[in-house]
């Protein structure tokens, strides 16, 4: 098991070019999934805060 | 459909297939300069003065890569079937770099006729298959 | 169906559902494609990057043609939602693209022996990504919503014919970059083995797509509605 872990994560040398994309690829994909969630976030607080008033 | 937005619908289609034709044409007009590299055979026809850098690619010949021993200099010939060309190169080879496999070389043409490459990139095919599977395709051939 | 509200109210109520369902597919894909596949008979284990970089590309450019789609719509019969597609796709696609483009130069790097050359293919792509970035730009120097919509709905027209030229500038011209390996039209050249996690991931990254989409258009939606009705009565019950 840990032999296996071991080679996927070096893959022969090449496996930095494949974990860096990967990683680069999560980064995109998370932070435009918490762009929306934000802005729904901020909305609500400005209309709590409106109608607190 | 109502006549203004069958208007609009023509307007957007007017302007899509302007653009489209209009794009095609240039593209035509530089379809050889979009061009990567040139063919071994373009090269010896178009006689290209000696001291230019161009881009020439084909296939790397069996057989023809020859190395020599205590430096990274090497000469090997590429072909796109029709004519060949001798090429020069001192550096490092690219993982794929192999004989019966394209390269795409940067370089300039010495008088001898001779390509001396100053970069030296491999074109992947767009095949792929496990070692097991290359291997028994081979034994078929 | 082309109501803001009505959508509002579906993409709220599936999308609990269809998030958990989008990542899980990519998971799999990956997990297989990275772990399990087997390595390539010439390129060894960096041929991987295959199950992000053409899953990405994929999407780059049928996020595009979407957009010109709604584009055309939203110049056509003025669909409000159209223009909320376009506003929310745009940096969707951006993102696709780039990650096609960033993923495409680490996987040059060792193969080619280069991570950029101008040749037609990396070169059309680079200006899809500029394409999209243009959009982006419009939207957030327009102020008045309709005449974002109106602009971005025409680049979006006018440029859909890189779609085409990327595809096929393979073809066309000589090109470092490699035929396409990934179609619908005709047999794969790559085994089964490969293939199948490479199909999934590309499922996978069009479930994505329209999750993000469906979020982006509710934040888009909410914005534009602001003042109705309907979006003062979601925003009060829901705090």
């Amino acid at each position: 098991m840990l032999e296996f872990i071991r080679d996927l994560f070096l893959m022969d040398g090449q496996g930095k070019y494949v974990w860096f994309v990967l990683l680069i690829f999560f980064i995109v994909i998370c932070f435009n999934y918490y762009l929306p969630y934000r802005a729904i976030r901020k909305i609500k607080e400005e209309n709590s805060q409106h109608t607190g008033e | 459909m109502n006549p203004l937005r069958k208007q609009r619908l023509y307007v957007v289609l007017s302007i899509f297939l302007g653009t489209a034709i209009a794009v095609l044409l240039v593209f035509q007009g530089l379809s050889k300069s979009i061009n990567l590299f040139y063919s071994p055979s373009e090269i010896l026809k178009a006689q290209i003065e000696a001291g230019t850098e161009i881009r020439v690619g084909g296939m790397v010949k069996k057989g023809s890569v020859y190395r020599e021993t205590n430096s990274l200099k090497l000469s090997f010939e590429i072909t796109d079937f029709e004519e060949d060309l001798v090429i020069e190169y001192e550096g490092i080879l690219p993982d794929l770099f192999s004989e019966e496999a394209g390269v795409v070389l940067k370089g300039t043409i010495n008088s001898k006729g001779v390509f001396v490459a100053h970069e030296v990139l491999a074109k992947h095919d767009e095949n792929y298959m496990p070692p097991e599977v290359a291997k028994t395709l081979k034994q078929k051939k | 169906m082309g109501s803001p509200p009505f959508f509002f109210k579906w993409a709220s109520r599936l999308l609990p559902w269809f998030s958990p369902i989008s990542f899980s597919i990519l998971i799999i894909g990956l997990i297989w494609g990275v772990g399990f596949a087997p390595s390539d008979y010439k390129q060894g284990d960096v041929y991987r990057i295959i199950f992000v970089h053409v899953p990405s590309a994929i999407l780059g450019q049928s996020i595009y043609l979407m957009m010109a789609i709604f584009g055309s719509i939203c110049l056509i019969w003025r669909a409000k939602l159209a223009g909320m597609f376009l506003r929310s796709a745009a940096p969707l696609g951006a993102s696709f693209t780039l990650i096609a483009l960033i993923s495409g130069a680490v996987w040059g790097k060792p193969t080619w022996g280069t991570w950029w050359v101008w040749d037609a293919r990396l070169t059309s792509t680079l200006i899809l990504f500029f394409l999209y970035v243009g959009i982006i730009g419009l939207y957030s120097s327009i102020d008045n919503k309709q005449k974002g919509d109106r602009a971005a709905s025409l680049i979006s027209v006018v440029g859909v014919i890189i779609v085409p030229i990327i595809k096929k500038s393979v073809d066309w011209w000589q090109t470092l970059h490699q035929p396409s390996t990934f179609s619908i039209t005709s047999s794969p050249s790559m085994t089964s083995d490969m293939y199948f996690p490479l199909l999934i991931c590309v499922i996978g990254f069009y479930f994505i797509f329209v999750s993000l989409l469906c979020n982006r258009l509710r934040v888009e939606i909410l914005t534009r509605e602001r003042n109705t009705t309907w979006v003062k009565e979601y925003l009060n019950n829901k705090v």
